[in-house]
């Protein structure tokens, strides 16, 4: 086992949630709400749902596969070379979502706070953080945050709340005005669809119960999705549905409208925490993800020696990903081809050669017995 | 042992490295904190933005001695063909860097307000320090002009200004508005945006002819010309000075997306007011009922407006109701006013009042073609297919748009006295 530490399914609950907030808040609003107005926030409900979907598939294949990881698991099923093509397309869709953070964290930070340091000042700081956090295993990850959650929903519900003097919810209306196809594609987009659940895949061995992913992803993956769309609902309430999407990063402008009694303003420091906090847990864990599998494909007996190299990959791809916001915008909200392959054909394609396997070909793929 | 040491040169390196700081570190002794910005247009120029920043010294903040330390803001302008632009040649004369984080006010002149305010806008979004809650203030004339006025009771120009939106906040006078609303108003359809004037008015004195010729023979003599009762023209009282002109926070000027298209002045604000149902405190005089010569003054406690789009065969109308209640707050005659029979006299005078005020208002907006109130945008929200017909002309419905205004008023106490003053005959 490459992984010695154990996280509880509550843990995990946090993980995840941690995760689907943290990137969701800053590009999400603009675009969704250029696309279908005011009813943003019903898209954010559906990719949550979309990612519960999700959840259930990788839960299925890793109750089948009990105490292996997707990058096992599509060995046995799909034979040495094929398996590990399988794990190989998952290790760089990890890798890319590190690039993408980094790379959003860095857009935020120089354009809203510090627009003349250089991009990479905050590029090389947070892979080097997180590349030592990913050295101490999954179960320190996971303990570290307890800790942040709690610091980012707290100030998160705060932000709202102060502001709820100036909200108008009128701007929500006419209701359910957009086009349900639309509204469909646009839930199916990477970021807002909470395809963060497929990592569910890794790391489910580690997990001291397993029965209880299933229901904790679930509660955390809606949980995550209902306070994003009671976010997009408040800034809409503030700035209304025309408004909203000529603003680059709508919370910032958000929580400067707050203003209460002349004394308690300038909350941006509060947005900052939250995304510095969510920026560096997402980025440590998808790092985590990518290099546990690619110490298992290689067969090596520690993933440690992986994680700088893949990290020093990820950053380099963070800046040949995109040549400037307007491309990376872009990229972050269109929905894709790919994204469908791998955040849903890919899983069901794998449980369905289990189910056939099993059923069929009298095949046991381990199992319960292993660890009960 | 001899890797342990290199680990621990290469992490005190890497310290040393940080701990500079950031590169976009400043202290405070080194900023110019500019707390607002007047910008004028200068049309037929090649740099037509003239803008003005009023710096606040940080040691007056934090000392808050005031008058201690010479003046508690200094002026700074800059010309050029952007706002950015102008801000850099103001930056020119300065000693420090500009900080726009504390600006809580732009004031724009009415010439640029006509020539659109887009890129003021656009200033006020992108650009990384300046807050969208900061407000927006329209002024005839020079903008600049508005700056130079004298803080009378608050330590600075714009402490005294920000005083006054917060005044007018609660009260009828106008509505000024953040950044942010403006825009959002802007933004929506069916909805056209309006600004507050700030504007550089004379003070009594000059406007009543018998009052200056009271204070002309002996400067020293004022605090008897103060003590005659007239409280208003006190203000102008700064000794044997020129009289300096005060400002003055009211009305407001109507915009057709970001072009400013005309200026409606106190009344027909406090009009505009009644159908945002924002006119608490306001103070309506009626007629006595009794005695033609008696005037009524009431005071309003309680506003509330309902706007209600009604569709039949096709055709939009509105109906505003008005529920207000009040109560008197003097009486220039002998009648008893608080009887049964009295008081629902004085409602129904006061409802037409309030009516009359509020046709006047909405006969305005609707030469102007200018939909403050957000006809469209209430009409959108309860019938979006009906509106989306309309949406393409709007401003054009809106100026033959019907509208029924019914106000009902009510008079609730009478104030401290019940009837008339007493006088033995």
């Amino acid at each position: 086992m490459l992984e010695k530490g154990k996280i509880s399914p509550r843990q995990m609950g946090e993980l995840l949630a941690m995760i689907m907030i943290s990137t969701a808040i800053l590009f999400v609003p603009s675009f969704t709400v250029k696309l279908l107005g005011q009813d943003a926030w019903l898209a954010i409900l559906l990719g949550a749902g979309f990612g519960v979907v999700t959840l259930y598939f990788v839960y299925q294949l890793g109750e089948r596969h009990h105490g292996q990881t997707i990058f096992q698991y599509a060995e046995h099923l799909l034979g040495k070379w094929l398996g590990k093509l399988v794990g190989l397309i998952y290790i760089w869709t990890f890798l890319r979502v590190v690039a993408i953070v980094i790379r959003e964290f860095g857009a935020f930070m120089t354009t809203s706070f510090m627009p003349n340091t250089p991009l990479s000042v905050f590029t090389f700081s947070i892979v080097l953080l997180s590349a030592w956090a990913v050295m101490a295993g999954l179960e320190v990850i996971a303990r570290m945050n307890e800790f942040l959650i709690l610091l980012v929903v707290t100030s998160l519900v705060a932000v709202l709340a102060l502001s709820m003097g100036n909200w108008d919810l009128g701007s929500l209306q006419p209701l359910f005005a957009a086009d349900l196809l639309l509204l469909l594609e646009t839930a199916t987009i990477p970021e807002i669809w909470k395809v963060d659940t497929i990592t569910i895949a890794v790391i489910m061995p580690f997990i001291t119960r397993p029965k209880r992913v299933l229901i904790a992803g679930t509660v955390a993956t809606l949980s995550a999705g209902a306070l994003l769309a009671i976010g997009i609902i408040g800034t809409l309430a503030i700035f209304g549905p025309q408004l909203l999407p000529t603003f680059r990063f709508p919370l910032i402008m958000f929580v400067r409208t707050i203003n209460i009694a002349q004394i308690l303003s300038r909350f941006e420091v509060v947005v900052m925490v939250v995304w510095v906090a969510g920026a560096f847990l997402k980025t440590t864990y998808f790092l985590y993800c990518a290099s546990l599998g690619f110490a298992q494909i290689t067969g090596l007996k520690e993933y440690r020696p992986v994680v700088f190299p893949l990290g020093v990959i990820a950053t380099v791809w963070s800046f040949s990903l995109f040549e400037n916001i307007a491309d990376l915008e872009k990229a972050i909200s269109t929905p894709s081809l790919r994204s469908y392959f791998i955040y849903l054909g890919l899983p069901v394609f794998l449980l369905l050669v289990t189910i056939v396997r099993e059923k069929f070909f009298g095949v046991s793929f381990g199992g319960e017995e292993k660890y009960e | 042992m001899n890797k342990k040491l290199l680990c621990t040169l290469i992490a005190l390196i890497c310290l040393a490295l940080v701990s500079t700081g950031c590169w976009d570190r400043i202290e405070v002794e080194q900023l110019a904190i500019v707390r607002s910005i007047a910008i004028d247009y200068l049309p037929g120029r090649k740099a037509p933005y003239l803008v003005t920043l009023a710096i606040s010294l940080p040691s007056d903040i934090a000392g808050g001695e005031g008058g201690g330390g010479g003046e508690p803001t200094q002026l700074f302008s800059g010309v050029g063909a952007t706002i950015n632009l102008a801000l850099e040649q103001a930056n020119f004369n300065l000693s420090r860097r500009l900080f726009l984080s504390h600006a809580e006010l732009f004031i724009v002149s009415e010439e640029l307000g006509r020539h659109g305010l887009t890129h003021v806008l656009d200033f006020i979004v992108r650009h990384p320090q300046v807050r969208l809650n900061a407000f927006l203030l329209v002024t005839p004339g020079m903008a600049q002009k508005c700056l130079t006025a004298p803080e009378r009771l608050e330590a600075g120009v714009t402490e005294e200004i920000i005083g006054m939106i917060h005044q007018a906040q609660t009260s009828p006078e106008s509505d000024p508005q953040q950044a942010f609303k403006f825009l959002r108003q802007m933004a929506s359809p069916g909805q056209d945006p309006y600004i507050s004037i700030l504007m550089l008015s004379d003070p009594l004195t000059t406007v009543i002819p018998e009052l200056k010729d009271e204070l002309k023979p002996g400067g020293q003599e004022e605090s008897s010309g103060g003590g005659s009762g007239e409280s208003g023209g006190s203000g102008g009282g700064g000794g044997g000075e020129e009289q300096e002109q005060v400002l003055t926070l009211v009305g407001q000027a109507a915009f057709q997306d970001d072009k400013l298209v005309g200026l409606m002045n106190g009344v027909e604000t406090r009009g505009f007011l009644w159908f945002m149902g924002r006119t608490e405190r306001a103070v309506i005089t009626v007629s006595d009922p009794e005695d033609p010569d008696g005037i009524v003054s009431t005071h309003v406690a309680r506003v509330e407006t309902t706007i209600k789009p009604q569709i039949k065969n096709g055709q939009v109308s509105f109906t505003v109701q008005v529920e207000e209640e009040g109560d008197i707050r003097s009486v220039s005659s002998q009648t008893n006013l608080a009887t049964t029979e009295m008081i629902p006299k004085i409602n129904s005078a006061k409802a037409a009042v309030i009516k009359h005020e509020m046709e006047k208002a909405l006969r305005k907006m609707q030469e102007l073609k200018t939909d403050l109130v957000g006809f469209g945008a209430i009409l959108n929200r309860k019938d979006p297919d009906m509106f989306r017909q309309l949406q393409e002309n709007w401003s054009e419905e809106f100026s033959k748009l019907t509208v029924d205004i019914v106000v009902i008023s009510e008079i609730r106490r009478t104030g401290q006295q019940s009837g008339p003053v007493q006088q033995h005959r």
